[in-house]
């Protein structure tokens, strides 16, 4: 089997720990304005309306888990050793961080 | 063109939420015989389902990255106004729940493909399961926001 196939559930059990540590942190590769439609690679002041970080930690956590998975996939060990528990814990606690982050929308 | 997307998108999740919920039930629960509708819900060859479930998860996904920002500017100020935190919070856990959904996908399509590997049986259930559990909270958070005024809150 490639390595790059191995790198598979890798990439999903680290992109879930990316995207929950670039929502958490604020780190988003670009900004969306829905209000007037304006893309950007860093906030734009001034802007009109709310601003979208979703795309851009949604695109940071998967370019940073690509690197990472394929990475590892040429380090079978470690890789063995995430794989096929960490594919489905780490997605489980980060959805479980994900709710704790945002539980002030149901308690406040 | 929002209206046609959003229908577009209810329709295929709807269909998701079927192939989900008919591979979930199949592995935890597997019939064991009889011709009942619940042992035929679950009598599925669960195997079957999974690229058209990976196929409709991307695409659901997709569109429903495409109506967010008309979400974002036309219903959450609304529900702010109206101080609706609860509300704002299913919706806010439902937009991180897929951007995880679709990062399990490629475990997911690992672990279902052909022929399947019986160590792997229980990362299979686990994966099914999480999707399934993503799928069904946006699934109704959508209906929920969809039609607010109706449930009183």
């Amino acid at each position: 089997m490639s390595p790059l196939l191995r790198a598979l559930p890798i990439f999903s059990a680290i992109y879930a720990v990316l995207y929950v540590i670039a929502m958490y942190f604020n780190i988003a590769m670009f900004v969306l304005y829905p209000q007037t439609g304006v893309w950007s690679w860093h906030d734009v002041p001034g802007q009109r309306g709310p601003a979208m970080y979703w795309y851009g930690w949604i695109a940071n956590a998967a370019i940073g888990a690509a690197i990472i998975s394929v990475l590892l996939a040429y380090l079978p060990a470690l890789q063995r050793r995430i794989a096929a528990t960490g594919a489905w814990l780490l997605p489980l606690l980060s959805m479980a961080t994900v709710l704790f982050i945002i539980r002030s929308w149901f308690i406040r | 063109m929002i209206t046609t997307l959003l229908i577009i998108h209810g329709l295929l999740a709807v269909t998701l939420l079927g192939a989900l919920t008919h591979q979930t039930m199949a592995l935890w629960w597997p019939a064991r015989a009889g011709h009942s509708v619940a042992s035929s819900f679950r009598g599925v060859r669960s195997q079957i389902y999974t690229h058209t479930i990976i196929v409709l998860f991307a695409l659901t996904g997709i569109i429903g990255s495409i109506l967010y920002p008309t979400y974002r500017i036309a219903v959450r100020p609304i529900l702010e106004q109206l101080r609706m935190n609860a509300a704002n919070g299913i919706f806010e856990f439902k937009e991180h729940l897929v951007a995880i959904g679709l990062g399990l996908l490629p475990a997911y399509w690992y672990y279902w493909r052909q022929p399947l590997a019986p160590e792997y049986a229980f990362v299979r259930r686990m994966l099914t399961s999480l999707l399934a559990f993503i799928v069904w909270w946006g699934f109704l958070t959508g209906h929920i926001l969809n039609n607010i005024r109706g449930f009183g809150l």
